[in-house]
């Protein structure tokens, strides 16, 4: 994608925007849905304590916890993108592609099967992420190369396995007690998310966020090389593990409220880059701020857009793929023309 | 000052070099030269800390700059963005940067000449436009040290001219000290003190370039018949490049050795 030049105040102005956004996408999602709600029980439904009329109350208890949730998980969904594409240097990479989300989906998913609550869902997602994560940097360098392609095919390796092994799991589930909540729990959903599991995210969102806001200057120099980085100075092999370890978290966390949802961690960060450039000290916190507002606005949709409320990883597929198709076509057009 | 003792790099069972020492003191440029696959690139890789030699030590200065040959840059970075990125290995994790860091980023563009490339996309630049964003990402970085793996290899005669006298002025002028590599034993007598050629038999050993360079152990390097030519430009390294077998060489004109020079001393 063509970058046009980004000075400091331009890039915050950029940032402003994008948050003005979520705000909008937030009020909305709490205005909009079976039953609508105008802007003043949406104020009260936000402040008030006690007696409030009904609208106010849908706002208050239904509303507010999903529109929240979706916020968070959108956030780390978008955080988690925008690094994974920079260490890897991989315009196509993001926690769908890399086998992150699948590999937490299925930790997440035997974690349901053995019965285990939120947290216990949530350390199990984060584990198998780990593992998935670590198994495509394995395959890809048993591969001899940490290519584009290498990288992108050792995911779909990974995902196919956390795939097969999620299939397992619901093979085994009780149809009677776990299965129905396994897999609607896997397409991806905010219908059953309660206001103390959204909120958990918050304290995840900001610690990850500000570690990785940190590492921004030193994943601007990853996207030369390793070789770059290290004649700078930098431990890549240290920073890469850190690195790695918190976007697992980040999408463990997403998994555990949420359920797998894809394509946010790959087309968010790539329409911050196209607004903001690939600066990731903007890049990270502007891929939070729209990746809230798209996951906020598209969880309205899958609660709104039909009488039975649709799964959210569809709509996310659906805006996605096209999106995804678009880019590799840019990345294959440019391959060429640099070749 | 930077300084590598004894050190010995090894592919499989064979030893690129050994027992190879080296000390690049301010205000002073080394070249490197040798065969394609003799270990310059390695060379220069160690010295930059990205590989570790299998023997012997290297001490390095504070602050060094490593050039590569090529940098494909994954996104759409403004050059701006590229020598910002090189304070990375100076800063806090959550350090900013400063206004002072600003300016110093812009006066590292001033000096190359290239302040009107500043917001320009990285991957839009030509080669050596890039391979001058990477020598001022060293310089924003206040580094003492430059290191550079074949900085002329891309570039036509006028740019080679000028990123040659740019690394001489940096010298000079900023008391760096330089190490480079290159294919053409010409860019070793237009800047460099000394000269370490790799691949002739022996321990490697840096000496002086006018010692260095001479007909014999250019013949010796590359096996073809070498002379070296005196023209109003200075001393040249010619050599046989046009007949069709090497050990046919009565034939052919003699051709300079280095491409570039060869048209400039025509």
């Amino acid at each position: 994608m063509r970058n046009r030049p980004q000075t400091a105040s331009t890039r915050l102005l950029g940032l402003v925007v994008i948050a003005i956004i979520l705000v909008s996408a937030f009020l909305a999602a709490l205005a909009v849905g079976r039953v609508s709600v105008d802007l003043r029980d949406v104020i009260l439904g936000l402040l008030s304590t006690g007696s409030e009329s009904d609208a106010a109350a849908i706002v208050r208890y239904a509303r507010i916890p999903r529109a929240l949730a979706s916020l968070l998980v959108g956030a780390c969904l978008g955080m988690a993108g925008a690094v994974l594409q920079g260490l890897f240097r991989n315009p196509l990479a993001g926690p769908q592609t890399l086998g992150l989300l699948g590999g937490a989906g299925f930790g997440g998913a035997f974690a349901i099967l053995l019965g285990f609550g939120a947290v216990g869902v949530a350390g199990m997602a984060f584990l198998a992420g780990l593992v998935a994560i670590a198994a495509v940097i394995g395959v890809a360098r048993l591969a001899g190369e940490f290519s584009v392609l290498m990288i992108v095919l050792a995911g779909l390796l990974v995902s196919a396995l956390a795939g097969a092994g999620t299939t397992l799991v619901q093979f085994i589930a009780d149809p009677e007690t776990q299965l129905p909540q396994l897999v609607y729990w896997l397409m991806g959903s905010f219908s059953a998310v309660r206001i103390e599991e959204g909120m958990a995210l918050l304290p995840l969102v900001v610690a990850c966020g500000v570690i990785l806001w940190g590492y921004g200057l030193r994943l601007d120099v990853m996207a030369s090389g390793d070789e770059d980085a290290q004649a700078i100075g930098l431990n890549v092999a240290r920073d890469r593990i850190v690195l790695l370890i918190v976007v697992t978290a980040l999408c463990a966390g997403a998994v555990a409220v949420a359920g797998v949802i894809g394509w946010v961690g790959l087309v968010v960060p790539h329409a911050v880059r196209f607004m903001l450039g690939p600066n990731h000290r903007v890049l990270i916190p502007g891929s939070a701020l729209l990746g809230g507002a798209f996951l906020c606005l598209v969880d309205m949709t899958a609660r709104s857009a039909t009488v039975a409320e649709l799964p959210v990883s569809a709509i996310t597929a659906l805006v996605g793929a096209p999106l995804f198709l678009m880019l590799l076509v840019v990345h294959r057009r440019r391959s060429l023309v640099g070749a | 000052m930077l300084e590598a003792i004894g050190i010995g790099f090894r592919r499989g069972e064979r030893w690129l070099w050994r027992d190879l020492s080296l000390c690049v003191a301010a205000g002073e440029v080394i070249g490197i030269i040798g065969l394609n696959g003799a270990g310059k690139s390695t060379l220069i890789r160690c010295l930059a800390g990205i590989w570790s030699p299998v023997e012997g030590r290297i001490v390095r200065p504070a602050r060094w700059g490593y050039v590569p040959q090529k940098c494909e840059m994954a996104f759409d970075f403004s050059a701006r963005d590229v020598v910002s990125a090189g304070l990375a290995g100076r800063k806090q994790l959550f350090a900013r940067l400063t206004r002072q860091d600003h300016a110093m980023i812009a006066a590292s563009f001033d000096t190359l000449g290239i302040a009107d490339k500043i917001d320009a996309p990285f991957v839009h630049l030509s080669g050596g436009e890039q391979q001058l964003v990477l020598i001022a990402r060293a310089l924003a970085a206040g580094s003492t040290h430059l290191l550079l793996d074949e900085p002329l290899a891309s570039l036509d005669l006028s740019r080679q001219a000028k990123v040659l006298c740019l690394l001489r002025r940096l010298a000079d002028e900023r008391g760096m000290a330089i190490v480079f590599s290159t294919h053409a034993p010409n860019h070793l007598l237009a800047i460099a003190e000394r000269t370490l050629i790799i691949g002739l038999e022996g321990r490697p050993e840096v000496m002086a370039t006018q010692q260095a360079i001479t007909a014999e152990r250019m013949s010796q390097l590359y096996g073809l018949p070498v002379r070296i030519s005196e023209s109003p430009f200075g001393k040249h390294v010619l050599a046989d490049l046009g007949s069709r077998s090497m050990d046919d060489a009565s034939n052919s004109g003699v051709r300079d050795l280095d491409r570039g020079v060869g048209d400039a001393s025509a």
